[in-house]
């Protein structure tokens, strides 16, 4: 730790001194959250309930999946992109950033990480798509005029912005490659049956909170544990065949509770969640801006370059 | 930019421009790379991004340190540790002389960085002389990862500089599509002959055919026996069967045998046997180096050997 001193002692200085250009904490102990910021979200600050962010993590997770496969990503790109997008909603809000470009620049980001990268206008014209489906209306392509020239740079913009929030951490241990490797030390690589449903269940904890609190080793037995338990097979018990993992049970048990959640919670309509929020941006331009005429409030957010 | 004080432009990278700075409060000397965000672009360019995202987790003596990432609307700053020079201005300041202690120091810590690269998983692709950072203490620091194993390798750079194709490996001139670390030893080899021979590069070649050439004019053309799968690849074509009308001793005549022999293991058309850099380190060329090798002691060598040196040069 000796050696990143000077490190330290630049950021101190950089707090003080630089205005116009935002810190980025280059580390990487930001990756796993403790159960207080689980909970005291910053959209939570901003008067969103947890019920309602909680589908929109769901909802924006569903739709970095979708434009995935429209855009044919490999599936590491999409589980890339979607830990990316719940990192960055524990340390900005949804009031103040919108859900789906954000969504937009986490696909774009994800998609240059993992070394398939789509250009913007591509992920722009595919949720362009999704959301004309969604809307049951006539598919029409999207026109290049002046509100796709500014949505694109609101795009550039919050991929910058993800990207400064993370601190540039945005290497993503993969946990499908995790579950195939378990799978293949317990003799199991070839039973599809197991195999497919731990990859299935894989895919949706990422729409869950799990990879803020637990690491994707964990995660990757849980899945095999929940997919086993209902497919009625039995693995190693004495010793317990996760411990070869160094994975307790009861952090497994909590996971899976964490995932099982997802699929007891009714879907919402998209339509009205955003419009839910769209009523607390209103009220929160509306203050920023009688704020702005008696002095600037120390309470905001640190970062300089907040929405306009 | 009020934190650092903007003194010269040192260079342009694969993705902008660098500049030496000076932080005002410190007082230390860094290296600034700006990379150009073009709201009409496609974002943060993936090479600046793997660039960074790469060296947030290298940080080892011989591996040029990412201190920061200064972010405004328009670019995006990395700030640098500072170093005096690269190998390759280095070079033009030596007319022609180089102390054999300098080579063997300059290339022990070349195979450090690159052992500590590969082990963690990370192909630089892209060493040459102006990629190596050298400091007044005489330490040697990998730098410029933009090429870093992602996104093929470019023909061409952002500043319009052709890629140079003397330090690549005969397997990718033939268009091997799976690089593995034996493409950065290969680099490695390239550089070593370079640098016994105080800047004389060792393949200078035009093309991707005369590169090959001058290859296997000094190593023998590789044939299915020498190089199993070597007519599968890519962009093979049949070269002359040349046979080595050179002795390394003709090469490299300042270096020693055990040096030599080295050289040899590393210059091997054939990736599969070419040596990785662990075992290129614990080769017997080293064993006098490693003998003193507590770094303390092997470092303050290096400073007086290489002070012995730069004051040979011009000035």
């Amino acid at each position: 730790m000796g050696s990143q001193r000077p490190e330290n002692n630049t950021s101190a200085v950089l707090k003080i001194v630089s205005k116009p250009y935002g810190k980025i904490e280059l580390s990487l102990n930001n990756v796993l959250l403790p159960e207080e910021k689980l909970l005291n979200t910053p959209s939570k600050v901003d008067g969103l309930d947890l019920d309602t962010e909680t589908d929109l993590r769901i909802l924006g997770c569903e739709l970095i999946q979708t434009a995935g496969i429209l855009l044919k990503l490999p599936q590491v790109a999409m589980a890339t992109g979607q830990v990316l997008f719940q990192r960055f909603y524990y340390s900005k809000s949804f009031v103040r950033h919108p859900m789906e470009t954000t969504a937009m620049s986490c696909v774009c980001l994800a998609s240059k990480i993992e070394e398939a990268p789509r250009r913007i206008r591509d992920v722009i014209n595919v949720f362009h798509h999704i959301r004309q489906v969604r809307a049951q209306k006539p598919i029409s392509p999207m026109v290049l005029d002046q509100h796709y020239i500014n949505l694109k740079t609101q795009v550039i913009k919050a991929e910058r912005r993800v990207l400064k929030e993370l601190g540039f951490c945005v290497h993503v241990k993969h946990p499908h490659k995790i579950i195939v490797m378990y799978l293949q030390v317990l003799g199991f690589e070839k039973h599809n049956g197991l195999m497919q449903l731990s990859w299935n269940y894989m895919n949706d904890a990422l729409r869950s909170d799990v990879f803020m609190k637990y690491d994707p080793e964990t995660v990757a037995c849980a899945c095999i544990y929940l997919s086993a338990r209902r497919l009625n097979i039995s693995l190693p018990k004495l010793p317990a065949w996760f411990t070869l993992f160094k994975v307790t049970e009861p952090d497994i048990v909590s996971v899976c509770r964490r995932i099982l959640r997802l699929y007891n919670r009714p879907k919402k309509n998209a339509d009205d969640l955003e419009r839910k929020v769209e009523e607390l941006r209103k009220a929160y331009q509306e203050a920023r801006l009688k704020s702005r005429g008696g002095a600037v409030s120390g309470t905001n957010t640190p970062n300089s370059n907040s929405p306009k | 930019m009020q934190k650092y004080e903007k003194l010269e432009k040192i260079g342009e990278g694969t993705y902008g421009t660098v500049f030496k700075a000076k932080n005002r409060e410190t007082l230390e000397i860094v290296a600034l790379k700006r990379v150009r965000l073009d709201d009409d672009d496609e974002g943060v360019p993936s090479s600046a991004l793997r660039e960074i995202c790469l060296l947030k987790e290298l940080k080892h003596k011989n591996i040029v340190r990412l201190y920061d990432v200064l972010h405004s609307e328009k670019k995006l700053t990395l700030v640098f540790e500072h170093c005096d020079q690269d190998l390759k201005k280095y070079f033009d300041s030596l007319n022609g002389e180089i102390d054999l202690d300098v080579v063997k120091s300059f290339m022990y810590q070349l195979l450090r960085g690159l052992a500590f690269c590969h082990n963690h998983n990370v192909l630089h692709r892209d060493l040459k002389p102006q990629n190596l950072l050298i400091n007044k203490n005489g330490e040697l620091k990998l730098a410029d990862f933009g090429l870093a194993r992602a996104f093929g390798i470019p023909v061409k750079c952002y500043s319009a500089e052709v890629v140079t194709l003397w330090y690549r490996p005969p397997d990718v001139l033939f268009g091997a599509k799976l690089y593995t670390t034996s493409i950065d030893m290969w680099s490695a080899g390239c550089i070593f002959a370079e640098l016994a021979n105080a800047g004389r590069p060792l393949f200078p070649g035009s093309d991707v055919e005369d590169q090959l050439k001058r290859i296997f004019k000094l190593l023998g053309t590789p044939t299915e026996e020498t190089w199993p799968g070597i007519s599968q690849l890519p962009d093979y074509k049949p070269f002359p069967i040349y046979h080595p009308s050179m002795s390394f001793v003709q090469v490299v005549p300042k270096l020693n045998s055990k040096g030599r022999e080295l050289l040899q293991r590393l210059l091997v058309c054939n990736p599969s046997q070419r040596l990785n850099a662990d075992e290129a380190m614990s080769h017997p060329y080293f064993s006098e180096l490693s003998g003193a090798n507590s770094n303390a002691s092997s470092s303050t060598t290096n400073t007086s050997a290489l002070a012995k040196s730069g004051g040979s040069g011009p000035q």
